[in-house]
């Protein structure tokens, strides 16, 4: 979770079984990653503060293709300060690495983590692996993991 | 039932009583903001947590925490070292937590930022720690 960063990714158990499925359950595994990407950016987005708008804006959401069996998406925020607003601040503004000063006011000072985002993407991933136990139980599947 | 809260004052017990990780971050460990002047200390902080349930009752107790050294530039500590103190504290350790069975805990991600300080450039705050999975039976 490194930088804002979380690959939606399955449990091992879940990525083998998904291995075994016709490729034809990869569009249905698709939709689920793309609903739980697109859920969590709207959470995330609606908790971020209204100031200067970049967290809102550094919200990135990019499909991943790595072949006709495999489904993900990448949720990233690129804000210079994303990292900073979930996960605890003790300076009190932000500086970009060329030197621009961005008066956030009283959204900084030492303050505690919020940590929205990786409570979110959390929260929302394990939504996501309940759906694709479901999915593999439905096309006749055995799911021994939880998540 | 337990009190949750119990899981929280274990891992900031168990930090706040070692002497090496104190040696590096003399401030102390606190939970989710150290008090102003810190300049050497240690955070701890609930990311997310969920309870796992099992014959109609609260079985675990399955929580993230982000727990991080964080220091002053200029405030001559190890960051490096106190990030290391902290993981050879907890990764694959148990935890005994008042009121509750056995505790595992491992780490997740490492995390490290280095934030400036806009009232004077020269400064940096760094951050250095992980997310650590604490899981607790009830």
């Amino acid at each position: 979770m490194s930088g804002n960063r979380l690959v939606f990714d399955g449990l091992a158990e879940l990525r083998e079984e998904l291995r075994n499925l016709p490729a034809d359950l990869t569009d249905e595994a698709t939709g689920i990653v793309d609903d739980a990407a697109r859920e969590a950016e709207a959470t995330i987005d609606a908790g971020y503060p209204t100031r200067s708008g970049r967290l809102r804006a550094g919200l990135r959401v990019t499909r991943v293709h790595a072949g006709k069996y495999a489904a993900g998406a990448i949720l990233k925020n690129v804000a210079k300060h994303a990292w900073l607003y979930d996960n605890g601040s003790e300076a009190r503004h932000y500086v970009t690495d060329s030197g621009s000063k961005h008066e956030t006011g009283e959204m900084w000072g030492r303050r505690p983590p919020t940590h929205l985002f990786v409570r979110t993407v959390v929260r929302v991933r394990r939504k996501m692996f309940g759906r694709f136990k479901d999915l593999l139980t439905r096309k006749g599947a055995t799911v021994s993991g939880d998540a | 039932m337990p009190d949750s809260s119990a899981i929280d004052n274990a891992l900031i017990a168990l930090l706040g009583a070692d002497s090496t990780l104190l040696a590096l971050c003399p401030n102390g460990v606190y939970f989710a903001e150290a008090p102003p002047g810190s300049t050497r200390h240690v955070v701890v902080s609930l990311a997310d947590a969920d309870d796992v349930q099992m014959f109609g009752a609260r079985a675990l107790e399955d929580a993230l925490y982000l727990i991080k050294a964080v220091m002053l530039s200029t405030a001559g500590g190890d960051i490096k070292a106190a990030a290391a103190r902290i993981d050879a504290l907890l990764e694959q350790q148990t935890l005994t937590v008042s009121g509750y069975g056995p505790t595992t805990v491992h780490r997740e991600s490492r995390e490290r930022m280095t934030e400036v300080d806009d009232l004077d450039a020269s400064l940096r705050w760094l951050h250095r720690g992980g997310f650590y999975r604490v899981v607790t039976s009830t």
